[in-house]
């Protein structure tokens, strides 16, 4: 039977979603689930966690968990990474990196804060791979680390292992287009393609017609889309402007959009208009853990429902041979006709006992396109900069960021780049 | 022999230097040069200049002159295309109603909203032109000098059956000031030169055969070289010397065109004044004095025909003259021209208008493959080739909302403007263009 191997398995929420995913389902609940993570205490918990929802049902799954990567890879069918390497750069007040009172060292997929955090998790990313090629060479890699495009472009290009980048965005994204149009989740279907967090509902159907006219309808109103609790990270005028705009929804949430474009963070007071200034408040880790801890010390009885998250859903389809069609993150080999081959796609996939294999899309239409070429050319000067620990490549890639271009002038660039060097240091050595 | 069409002819200033190049050749001089203009007292001049001229040297070349266009396509080898629709006020709309929303273009020729509603004016007459050419001169070759370049070129291949090239100054007139700039004889240098109209880049620069960017890059650590008045044709030259330090290739036209394809520099007031280019204000205020230049242009060449002055025959070294020579006489030479994206330039869109050396010989245009362009300086490109497509889509399909993308992918306008503000901006200019977007949904 299939291993299964969570590297970062500490990330518990992740992790206990999988977990009960996996052994939701009969096919798979003869397997080993193999929990690695560099820190014991965290790794622990989730040990415990899994265990005790086993012995809860009786099933028969094996639960290993170790601080050896290589003990957890050895004969692994499918990893999956969900790590964080260090922290993002604290954001001081003032902010060095802010420039015309616009910070811009953050972001954890474009922007310089998604660049170096790229320069951060690259590196990680590809150790695991190379463990993987000498230890589980066929095993499949399904990577949730963000920068995605970045990290999935270099597992590409720099290692033989089969990887497909896995994020949420496409799924919650439909969600909430369907109570937009208030119509039951179950009800809407949809085409979606483009790149990660900027791909696009190329099609979005409601008992199979056309859902786009409805849609349009309902975002006449502005409150449909601009209440704090529009969207799970808070109001979603961005996106729904980008709509108006460019003809099309795209995913993630209007937060991340605003920083892919240069059209909504540019001036300080377009926060205030764009309603960018709501922070999103979860749950700290602390206060989870100690939930969990609790749950487990009385015998909580955990439930066991899928959450609906993909990860369990595409080993069970290639373990059974159940077709299924997710949205995963690959390598453009002519699936996307107008956008670069080589980078990495967030494309319809079909999963079955043939492996992962994406569909073809066609030319997307110009400007959503033309869109999605400013992002990945940051993303490709991003990943040669930090596979040749290229200084300058890492620079022309922040000058390529649409925001940052729209803000500052190539003078300002260079001293926004240098503080960024200068903070992540630890991170950064050996770059020339 | 070959019968050579010039509509437009009425430029005199461009036109007179054509056709003086045509009959340097010994072997282009026996044919047909048929002037064309829709304007009878420019055509007219340029008429009696051409005539004049054969007649000095007593050459046999036929001199032909009419208004009729589709007469002067009527069995055509080459037709040569400049034109301008509008007259010299025809950037001024977009010019005046951008700077009203802070978005400072410069000139704004080829770019952005002015590049976007010069298409509008110029891309349907050429088509006309083409099908008219597809009716009288099927096999003919276009040779194409009108902007805005990239989106015209772009139309041509994609909605006519026409040959066509789009030929520029920017690659020479390039080379000859990086010339100046090491300090080295024109005749030593040599190139290799691959990108986007006006926004090409010197890949290899040579002296005498050897890389000579080590020694440009010792010349502009004094940035005197470079930013002096005179530095270029056109003033001084620091943001192409900024881009070249940045992102360490050499890039053609001009540093004030330069600065409206990114969005580094021309995004505040005090930045135009810091990289001394010029601001879109100062090209309104000019347009009184070419008004008056021209005038002074065309009462020069009527004294000089007055006084029967004995105009020289000597060769520009423009491009036009030297493909028709290689096409007639088999001779080879190597151009620079904006051609179709087909599999050229590997990491720009297929189908987009390229500017790449081409090989001329009896045989026709042969564009050279390039392969992939810098990573850094491809994606420069890409964001203006986004921009041109969907201008083309916009005004072949007359969709007001294609040409609203295209300004909102414009870098500087991005830079600028919201997406209702870009959404006001293009509303105005649509309804400020009365005449050229009638039938625009």
């Amino acid at each position: 039977m299939a291993k299964i191997v969570l590297i970062g398995a500490g990330s518990h929420t992740f992790s206990k979603n999988l977990i009960t995913d996996v052994i939701s389902y009969p096919e798979l609940r003869d397997g080993t689930i193999c929990l690695m993570d560099i820190e014991q205490e965290p790794l622990d918990l989730i040990a415990a966690f899994a265990k005790k929802i086993v012995k809860q049902n009786k099933y028969n799954t094996k639960i290993e968990a170790t601080t050896d990567r290589k003990e957890a890879l050895d004969g692994a069918d499918y990893v999956l990474t969900t790590i964080r390497v260090g922290q993002r750069v604290p954001v001081k007040d003032p902010s060095p990196t802010a420039f015309h009172g616009i910070e811009l060292g953050r972001g954890d997929t474009i922007n310089a804060g998604g660049v170096f955090y790229g320069a951060r998790h690259v590196p990680a990313m590809l150790d695991i791979c190379s463990d993987m090629e000498k230890l589980c060479p066929d095993a499949w890699l399904m990577n949730y680390t963000n920068p995605m495009a970045i990290i999935t472009w270099a597992i590409n290009d720099y290692t033989k292992i089969k990887t497909v980048g896995l994020c949420h965005s496409v799924q919650s994204t439909a969600t909430n287009l369907a109570k937009y149009m208030g119509v039951p989740a179950n009800e809407v279907s949809y085409w979606v393609a483009g790149i990660n967090h900027m791909a696009w509902f190329l099609e979005l159907k409601w008992k199979g017609e056309d859902a786009y006219p409805l849609l349009r309808k309902k975002l006449e109103n502005p409150a449909v889309y601009s209440a704090d609790d529009a969207h799970w990270a808070g109001p979603d005028v961005v996106r729904a402007e980008v709509m108006k705009a460019f003809g099309y929804f795209v995913t993630e949430s209007s937060m991340h959009m605003s920083i892919y474009v240069p059209y909504f963070q540019k001036r300080p007071e377009l926060l205030e208009k764009y309603l960018l200034n709501k922070k999103v408040i979860r749950p700290s880790y602390e206060a989870t853990d100690k939930e969990l801890r609790g749950q487990i010390a009385a015998d909580f009885k955990f439930p066991t429902a899928h959450s609906g998250e993909y990860g369990s859903t595409i080993i069970r389809s290639l373990e059974t041979g159940i077709p299924l069609r997710i949205n995963a993150n690959v390598m453009n080999k002519g699936l996307i006709t107008n956008l670069p081959d080589g980078c990495c796609v967030e494309v319809p996939c079909l999963v079955d006992k043939q492996g992962i294999n994406p569909c073809y899309v066609g030319d997307l239409p110009a400007q959503l396109a033309a869109l999605n070429r400013s992002n990945i050319s940051v993303q490709e000067l991003a990943v040669r900069g930090i596979m040749e620990k290229d200084k300058t490549k890492i620079f022309q890639s922040i000058l390529l960021d649409p925001l940052t271009s729209a803000v500052c002038t190539i003078d300002e660039t260079k001293q926004l780049v240098d503080e960024m060097f200068k903070a992540e240091k630890k991170y950064t050595r050996g770059y020339k | 022999m070959a019968k050579i069409v010039i509509i437009g002819a009425g430029s005199h200033v461009f036109s007179s230097r054509f056709i003086t190049d045509i009959v340097s050749y010994p072997e282009l001089r026996e044919g047909t040069i048929t002037l064309m203009d829709i304007a009878q007292e420019p055509l007219d001049l340029a008429t009696a200049f051409a005539r004049r001229l054969v007649e000095q040297n007593k050459f046999n070349t036929k001199i032909e002159s009419t208004t009729d266009r589709r007469k002067a396509l009527d069995g055509a080898d080459y037709v040569l295309i400049t034109l301008k629709v509008g007259g010299v006020h025809h950037l001024d709309i977009e010019r005046s109603i951008a700077l009203k929303y802070g978005v400072d273009q410069g000139d704004m020729a080829c770019i952005g909203s002015g590049g976007a509603f010069d298409s509008i004016r110029h891309v349907p007459p050429i088509l006309q032109i083409c099908h008219d050419m597809e009716e009288l001169c099927p096999n003919a070759l276009l040779l194409n000098y009108t902007n805005p370049m990239a989106t015209i070129t772009w139309s041509v291949n994609d909605y006519t059956k026409i040959k066509s090239i789009g030929l520029c100054h920017s690659v020479y007139g390039t080379a000859k000031t990086l010339s100046k700039y090491i300090d080295k004889p024109f005749e030593e240098i040599s190139y290799w030169v691959a990108g986007i109209n006006h926004f090409a880049w010197f890949l290899e620069f040579n002296w005498k055969g050897k890389d000579a960017y080590p020694l440009l890059r010792e010349k502009f650590k004094d940035p005197a070289v470079y930013s002096g008045a005179d530095a270029h044709y056109a003033g001084a030259d620091i943001v192409r010397a900024e881009m070249f330090k940045t992102f360490g290739y050499y890039v053609t036209e001009s540093s004030g065109h330069c600065a409206s394809y990114v969005p580094y520099f021309r995004k505040r007031p005090e930045t135009i004044e810091k990289y001394k280019i010029s601001s879109g204000a100062k090209y309104q205020s000019n347009i009184a004095n070419n008004q008056a230049r021209d005038k002074e242009q065309d009462e020069l060449l009527k004294q000089k025909l007055a006084d029967n002055f004995k105009f020289p025959v000597d060769h520009s070294g423009e491009y036009g003259s030297i493909i028709i020579h290689s096409i007639e006489t088999g001779q080879a030479a190597v151009i620079y021209g904006n051609v179709k994206n087909k599999g050229l330039i590997t990491n720009l869109p297929e189908g987009c208008c390229v500017e790449v050396p081409c090989l001329v010989d009896g045989e026709g245009i042969h564009p050279c493959h390039i392969g992939n362009l810098p990573p850094q300086v491809a994606a420069l490109n890409i964001n203006n080739v986004g921009m041109q497509e969907l201008i083309v889509r916009g005004v072949a399909e007359k969709d007001k909302t294609k040409i609203f993308h295209a300004i909102l992918l414009d870098p500087i306008t991005a830079a600028m403007l919201t997406l209702d503000e870009t959404k006001k901006m293009v509303d105005e200019m649509f309804t400020a263009e009365t005449k050229y977007v009638q039938g625009y949904k």
